[in-house]
Order: C-alpha cells, then sequence, then structure tokens
C-alpha cells in the first residue's frame, strides 16, 4: 500500500473487510451471472452515461448535503482558535512531564540510593542554589563578551542602530574593501538599504576586525541562522560591494525583468521554487497578500511546483522594505534574477506577479 | 478565490501549508466534505455522530498536513483513510461498549421515553437501506462507490485512489464494471422501492 504507513498503523479499523450476509451474498452471486449474460460494453461506460437514473436516484436518496455549520466549526478550529491548535502538543508535553516526575520518583532515588537524601528540603535548596550559580557565570560571560565587542557603527555615530547599505553604491569595482571601509561605513548609515540586516551586522563585523585588528569574539547576540545562509549573505552583500564580484556573476546580478533572455537558460531547467518574504515590510496584510499572489501565480504557472525552502532548487526573496524582489537558487546562492521597487509595481499592476512568473517560466 | 478552484488539491495542500492560507482549506474543504460526510454517515447512521467525526477528521487533517507527501499519495486518499478510520474506530468502540456498558443500557431505557427525539438522529428510508447494503460490500467496492456518487470523482482518479491504497486493480473498465455490479445489486435488493422512487 502507497497510503503512509503511519496512517495505515494509526488506522488498521480502516482496512479491515466487512462480512457479508448470506442474503446479500446470494444477490451478487446472481448479479454476476446476469452480467455474465451481457454485453460488455454496457458496462464498461460510465455510469452518468450508462445509467443517468440510477445516479440521479442515489444524489437524491441516499446524499445529505453537509449542514453550513460545519464548514464554521472547521474553518474556526483551524484558523481561529490559536488555544486549541496548541492544545494537543500541550496536552503532550504535560504527558511527557508527569512520566518524567514518575519515572524520577519511582527508579533514580532507588538506584542512586538516595531515596532519603534526595527529596529533602536541603538538598532541593542545594539544587536551587546550584542552579542560580551556573545562571550567574553564564550571564557574566554573556555580558563580559558582548562588552568587549567592537561596534564601528556605533563609534561614529550612535544614534543610528542598525545601519544599511545601499545597492546604488557600485559605481565600479572596487580592488580593496578595507581600504574604503571608512566610505562605505558612511553610506551604511546615510543611505537607503537593499540588503536585509543580517547581512549588514556580518560585513560590519568584518570591517571592524579589519580595522582595528581585534581578535574575532563570537557574537552571542547573533541570532541562530541555518548552515549556508551565510554563504547566501555572502552572495547578497557582492551586490552592494562591488569588488568580488567577477564579471559573470555581475552578470547574474544586475539582471533585471527588460534582460530576461539571459536568464532563460538557467530558469528553464527550474523545477521548484519558495517564497520568502522579508519581515521588515511595515505592513504584514500587504507581506502576506504579496506572498500569497506570488504562491498561487507559481501554482498556477502549471512550469514551477511550489514547495516548501528546504525542498526548493531555487526561491524568491524579498528585501528591504519593498525595493527588491530576487530570485536565488538554493544551493549555489546565485542570483538568477533581480527587479526593483517591487511593491510599487505590485501596486501600479495588478497583473504584475502574473507577468514576472509568466516571463520567468516562459521567456515571455 | 476562482484561481484557487483551478489548482489541484495537492497545490492547495501547500499553499495551505506554506502560508496558513485560508483560502486554500476552504477550497479543500468545499471539494472533498459532502464525500467524507456522506462516507462517515454510511459508516455511523447517525447525523450527529457523522458531522463530529467528519468535523474532527478535517481538523486532524489539517494538524497533519504538514507531513503529507504529495508523492505518496493523493489528498482525497489521504483524507478519506483517516475520516474512514475515524469513523471505523468510533464505531468499533460504540460498539465494544455497548456490550459491556451497563451505563449505556440505562441510556438506552431514558431514550426509550423519547423516541421521536432518538428517530431523528438517524438516516431512515431508502437512505437506510442503501447504508446497510454498501455496509456489507467488500471494501474495495464500498471506497468505488463513495468516491463516485459522493467524491464525483472520474474513473481514472477513483484507479489512482485505489492503488494508492493497495487495491490490485486493472483499468477503469474495471471501475466502471464495479460500478455496474453495485448499481445492479442495490436495484435487485431495494426492488420496488427503487421504481417507485424513479417515477
Amino acid at each position: 500500500m502507497n497510503t503512509e504507513k503511519s496512517l495505515r498503523e494509526e488506522y488498521p479499523e480502516a482496512f479491515e473487510e466487512p462480512k457479508m450476509s448470506n442474503k446479500l451474498e446470494a444477490a451478487l452471486l446472481e448479479v454476476e451471472a446476469e452480467m455474465a449474460a451481457m454485453d460488455p460494453k454496457i458496462f464498461e461506460k460510465d455510469i452518468t452515461e450508462s445509467d443517468p437514473k440510477f445516479y440521479r436516484f442515489i444524489k437524491t436518496h441516499a446524499y445529505v448535503e453537509p449542514p453550513p455549520k460545519l464548514k464554521a466549526k472547521v474553518m474556526k478550529r483551524v484558523f481561529g482558535d490559536d488555544n486549541y491548535r496548541h492544545q494537543i502538543l500541550r496536552r503532550k508535553v504535560t504527558i511527557k512531564i508527569q512520566e518524567l516526575k514518575e519515572f524520577i520518583l519511582e527508579h533514580l532515588p532507588g538506584r542512586l540510593e538516595l531515596k532519603s537524601d534526595l527529596f529533602k528540603p536541603t538538598a532541593t535548596m542545594g539544587m536551587i542554589l546550584f542552579l542560580f550559580t551556573i545562571g550567574i557565570i553564564t550571564y557574566y560571560f554573556f555580558y563580559h563578551f558582548n562588552k568587549n565587542q567592537p561596534n564601528p557603527v556605533a563609534n561614529n555615530n550612535n544614534s543610528v542602530s542598525t545601519p544599511k547599505p545601499t545597492i546604488t553604491s557600485i559605481p565600479s569595482p572596487i580592488p580593496n574593501i578595507v581600504a574604503n571601509n571608512e566610505s562605505n561605513e558612511k553610506a551604511n548609515i546615510n543611505n537607503n538599504s537593499s540588503v536585509d540586516n543580517t547581512l549588514n551586522k556580518k560585513e560590519n563585523d568584518t570591517l571592524a576586525v579589519d580595522k582595528h585588528k581585534t581578535p574575532k569574539i563570537p557574537n552571542y547576540r547573533k541570532p541562530e541562522q541555518p548552515k549556508g545562509i551565510e554563504k547566501e549573505n555572502e552572495n547578497l552583500a557582492m551586490v552592494h560591494r562591488g569588488p568580488t564580484i567577477t564579471d559573470d556573476q555581475a552578470d547574474a546580478k544586475t539582471r533585471t525583468k527588460d534582460q530576461g533572455e539571459g536568464t532563460k537558460i538557467s530558469l528553464l531547467n527550474l523545477k521548484n521554487v519558495s517564497v520568502e518574504v522579508a519581515t521588515e515590510l511595515q505592513d504584514k496584510s500587504l507581506e502576506e497578500n504579496f506572498k500569497r499572489d506570488l504562491s498561487v501565480a507559481i501554482s498556477n504557472s502549471k512550469k514551477w511546483e511550489l514547495v516548501s525552502l528546504g525542498k526548493a532548487q531555487a526561491f524568491f526573496r524579498t528585501q528591504a522594505s519593498g525595493r527588491d524582489i530576487i530570485l536565488v537558487t538554493r544551493s549555489t546562492k546565485e542570483i538568477l534574477w533581480k527587479d526593483e521597487n517591487y511593491l510599487e509595481k505590485y501596486h501600479k499592476d495588478k497583473n504584475y506577479i502574473e507577468s514576472i512568473v509568466l516571463m520567468l517560466t516562459t521567456g515571455k | 478565490m476562482s484561481d484557487y478552484r483551478k489548482l489541484t488539491n495537492e497545490d492547495l495542500v501547500e499553499l495551505y501549508v506554506l502560508n496558513d492560507d485560508q483560502i486554500a482549506f476552504e477550497v479543500i474543504y468545499e471539494r472533498l466534505q459532502p464525500m467524507i460526510y456522506n462516507m462517515v454517515l454510511n459508516i455511523l447512521g447517525q447525523y450527529d455522530l457523522a458531522q463530529d467525526i467528519a468535523q474532527e477528521s478535517l481538523i486532524r487533517f489539517a494538524h497533519r498536513a504538514k507531513t503529507y507527501d504529495r508523492e505518496k499519495s493523493l489528498v482525497s486518499t489521504y483524507l478519506v483513510t483517516i475520516a474512514r478510520g475515524e469513523a471505523c474506530r468510533y464505531k468499533k468502540k460504540s460498539q465494544k461498549e455497548t456490550n459491556f456498558s451497563l451505563l449505556d443500557t440505562v441510556n438506552q431505557l431514558i431514550f426509550k421515553g423519547d423516541k421521536k427525539v432518538n428517530d431523528e438522529m438517524f438516516i431512515k428510508g431508502i437512505h437506510k437501506q442503501v447504508k446497510e447494503i454498501i455496509g456489507e460490500l467488500p471494501l474495495v467496492d464500498q471506497t468505488i462507490f463513495n468516491l463516485r456518487f459522493y467524491g464525483e470523482l472520474s474513473s481514472n482518479e477513483i484507479l489512482v485512489n485505489l492503488r494508492q491504497q493497495g487495491f490490485d486493480i486493472k483499468d477503469e473498465k474495471t471501475i466502471n464494471n464495479r460500478i455496474f455490479k453495485i448499481k445492479s445489486l442495490l436495484i435487485k435488493l431495494l426492488g420496488n422501492d427503487y421504481y417507485k422512487y424513479i417515477e
């Protein structure tokens, strides 16, 4: 059976054969005998053609329309009630905690022969004190490392907490980043951003290490990133800082809708894509609408399959408060296509999303 | 909404999982709920129960949609299995309880006093007869009946569905052949009632 194994294991009842009564068995034999004497062409047709009366009979007398209130109930429980959605998870966690508690109470004290001491108030207090000490030490290390970490942005301009570089600062390839970092930093602060914040932070960190020759210190405040995201950021960074871009890469990264012809070959190989929308957009509903419309357009295209990010060959990514949208390959992080001011275009042209999906899938 | 109607059930599930898309889920609901509800009603024979179990099946489906793999099964196969499993489990459990519970005997005595209310909860007449005949048929025929008459799936879709459930079905002709057999059997067993109703 191909139906998922877990489902079959969960519902063995669904696959149990019913018992047939003698009356039904006899009737079935009669029917089979009658059919054997008939022309097979009669019953090879679809029932709506061969006997529309019978089809209508079943639909009228043995079919009930589901009550409308059922839909409202289902939709409310799937989308409305968050408590219900997490209820099962909560119950599972509670049961696990209860089981663990019972296990500790039943087995651990006996095995460690600590039955009399482990749950005494003094021992409990000792454990709490121990945990408290560990907490203090952790906090100290965390604070200490963050205090020593240099922050070039803060040194230059205290009022700016998240500097934002812009794509417009790529006039020509610059051979040495370190030599130009001061001007770059200024640009970061003054211009609008087209690259996301994680990228900015990473780049600024690198610049700071070069400039002040300080040892590399782990950043504990840096949010956890999945493997490969650094490489992805590096790729995106290349859009912003010209120096390390090769000619081929630069071509790929600066292609726009009008230059779609050049991207045809790599885009034609694409079979599945995913959509990621930047959380920077201030209007959440706009962000959701854009993501939904793009997803629907991809599904409707029939050329690409919409899959989750982990499975996709490439993914659409929006950046920096509605300025750019890019299509990036997941494995090599190569930017296959890019368009600027996508939100403005999305507002102006209702068919904007359909047109970009059509252009990317067919080249038209 | 019209854009969504062009999409397959499998595409709609992807949209629901990736974007928590309410419209996508609504379209799946509208397509599959009549089949699920009527299938469950035929197993349990009781309107209120069928509503509860159909509702529970769809909610379970929504919660586990993230683990659904479109390469392994169609959405209809997946949902039908969940709903049939839930309904059969409930039926088995309630039968067990009826056999062993004293409380149930007391409940029956209470219900006896309000027979009208009790009757309205169950399907009756032709529908009841159809339910009883279909309920005794082999699983493959039950599934074909549900998918064709309640789900309104084509023979080809039924074929794919049955194969995914592990039934060894040769081709579409076999499906039509079996539908004809079910039809003939129902007409034979319903007898005069059938002819009375189609006139």
